[in-house]
């Protein structure tokens, strides 16, 4: 194993450079706009990325970061529906925290927990099918994520600082069809992104919505470069099906050689039918464009992806304060927003809490005559993973 | 209070509310629906770190924001460790382990300077921290000893370091070093 690794990583390494110095050399934004629109033309199913407006190979430093601004992270938590649990529900924990950068000013950390337990809530088709599975408890809780976002930003509208909202994941969000009622979900997303921009057009300041994604193995820039070796005739579905002689390579490799800590890439916008559906089903504010950032230092180079939505993106100004107060945040806490740490630290339903939330809807049966009973399969599994007593033989 | 026995107990605060209780300090506590008191001294004050705070910690770069984020917001666990030294019933001062122990929950507030000098009336109250002070027995002995002074009116302090004095000399007739330790501590100005 220890050989195949060396090897594998080899190879990655010779076409690594090979990728590197093909970025480094596509500076030339009109070659670049034509594969593009050429590729969109044939209909090839490209799903890299295509430039804004910067050029793709120059790494943008960082201005300095705004003197104050307000900063709101939110980040979701859950206990999924157990058929053999007392009671049968379901329950979100959003958590919230808002870091006032620039002062001396005590952040604020809050919880947003919802309790579902109604046939409506748990069961599929309005009440009448059958238990909802864990992905739509995702959903769910991803949509109440960026409605909390919007409306604890909202309270902040009268000021004149930069605000940024920060989701902890991408801001291009779909669901698979394994959802019920994806439709109305994503309906309820697209309105909460509507709501923040809606609030960005009412704010003295810049009001800044961002997807924060770490440890992404996306490849969205390596799709590009490699669209950019393929002569025009080559340019079909299935050459783009694959990242041809740049396979294996992520972009988060490509960028850890390619930016110096602090650095980040050229704002692109990620070629895709989702993507595609955002500026044409609410807007052209909507499509979600990106950058790459080295948030980590020069002994360690830790790339995230930061996607934003257009109206930050055609602003300048907007992608300095993003681009600086994230690092601001990195840097105070091992390489990771600090919000993003607090807010998750907020929103996480420890076991003890699960437990003491479980005791809580007993006691409340019982004062409702119900005989809260698990099922004999979750009672053995709890015994059994309650820890077995070891008896040894003394040693001599 | 977290935790007790009729020995001594641990209660839990937050990490911005220590800037009160200190090593050698009088506490007490009692359950609101019984006349028992119990008072000790806390004996360890102990602030648990977590993983978040030691990458604080690594990265050395907290702001005003972040410390108070984490001392403010943050539940950073305080934990106090008292010993019992005795209790008040029925208005009554002993000197020996509490007949029951706290319970838990209960509220455990520093006693005032009259609590003070009422509960040290007597030099008995040194008999528990000397058997139970285990390896900062001469520190407490001689925190306990300067506090219960410093709650009386100036022209009684003489007066009652002496007598602590000569009742820690009958106690440590044994043990001569550690007596000329916490007597070099409680020395009169």
């Amino acid at each position: 194993m220890g050989r195949a690794v060396a090897h594998k990583n080899q190879s990655i390494s010779e076409r690594g450079q090979i990728a590197l110095d093909k970025l480094h050399n596509s500076g030339y934004l009109g070659e670049i706009e034509r594969m593009i629109h050429l590729v969109r033309d044939k209909d090839a199913g490209f799903r890299g990325a295509a430039p804004h407006i910067e050029a793709i190979n120059k790494a943008y430093g960082c201005s300095p970061a705004p003197e104050h601004a307000v900063m709101v992270a939110v980040d979701g938590s859950q206990v999924y529906p157990d058929f053999h649990a007392a009671a049968l529900y379901y329950m979100t924990n959003i958590g919230i925290f808002v870091y006032y950068h620039g002062g001396d000013e005590l952040p604020l950390g809050e919880s947003d927990p919802y309790l579902y337990y109604t046939d409506a809530d748990l069961r599929e088709r309005n009440g009448h099918g059958s238990l909802i599975k864990n992905t739509v408890v995702n959903a769910r809780r991803d949509v109440q994520e960026i409605q909390v976002l919007a409306r604890v930003c909202r309270d902040y509208q009268d000021l004149d600082v930069p605000l940024i909202g920060v989701m902890d994941g991408p801001l291009l969000w779909w669901l698979s069809g394994d959802v019920p009622n994806a439709g109305r979900l994503i309906g309820e997303y697209y309105t909460a992104l509507e709501n923040f921009y809606g609030l960005h057009n009412q704010y003295a300041n810049n009001a800044s919505l961002i997807g924060y994604v770490e440890r992404g193995d996306s490849r969205f820039v390596i799709r590009l470069l490699h669209l950019l070796t393929l002569a025009d005739e080559d340019v079909t579905r299935q050459e783009l099906d694959n990242a041809g002689p740049f396979e294996g390579l992520t972009d988060d490799w490509l960028f850890a050689r390619f930016l110096e800590p602090g650095e980040r890439s050229a704002v692109m916008i990620q070629q895709s039918p989702q993507n595609r559906d955002y500026k044409q089903k609410i807007g052209d504010p909507f499509e979600i464009a990106f950058f790459y950032l080295n948030a980590g230092s020069f002994t360690n180079d830790h790339v995230v992806r930061i996607e934003i939505p257009m109206w930050v993106a055609q602003n300048p100004e907007a992608i300095d304060q993003v681009h600086s107060l994230m690092l601001d945040q990195c840097s105070i806490a091992a390489r990771y927003p600090y919000m993003l740490t607090r807010a998750h630290e907020l929103a996480v339903i420890t076991g003890l809490e699960k437990r003491q939330l479980d005791d809580m809807i007993n006691t409340e049966l019982f004062k409702n005559q119900q005989l809260p009973e698990k099922s004999p399969k979750l009672v053995t599994k709890e015994q059994t993973r309650a820890g077995r007593k070891q008896y040894r033989q003394p040693t001599p | 209070m977290l935790r007790a026995s009729t020995e001594g107990f641990t209660c839990g605060t937050r990490s911005q509310e220590i800037e009160y209780p200190a090593f050698g300090s009088f506490v007490q506590t009692a359950h609101p629906n019984n006349d028992l008191i119990v008072l000790g001294l806390i004996t360890a004050i102990r602030i648990d770190d977590d993983p978040l705070v030691r990458q604080l910690i690594m990265a050395n770069n907290f702001n005003g924001n972040t410390l108070r984020d984490q001392r403010e917001n943050r539940l950073v666990p305080v934990e106090i460790e008292v010993l019992n030294i005795g209790y008040v019933q029925s208005d009554v001062p002993y000197y020996n382990l509490p007949p029951r122990p706290p319970l838990s929950l209960d509220p455990v507030t520093l006693c005032n300077p009259a609590e003070i000098e009422y509960f040290t009336q007597s030099p008995n109250f040194l008999r528990l921290i000397l058997h139970g002070g285990g390896n900062s027995t001469v520190d407490l002995l001689g925190a306990a000893i300067r506090k219960a002074s410093d709650a009386r009116a100036p022209e009684l302090q003489r007066e009652f370091l002496v007598a602590a004095g000569r009742q820690l000399a009958g106690m440590l007739s044994h043990d001569l070093t550690m007596l000329q330790q916490v007597l070099s501590m409680i020395r009169p100005n």
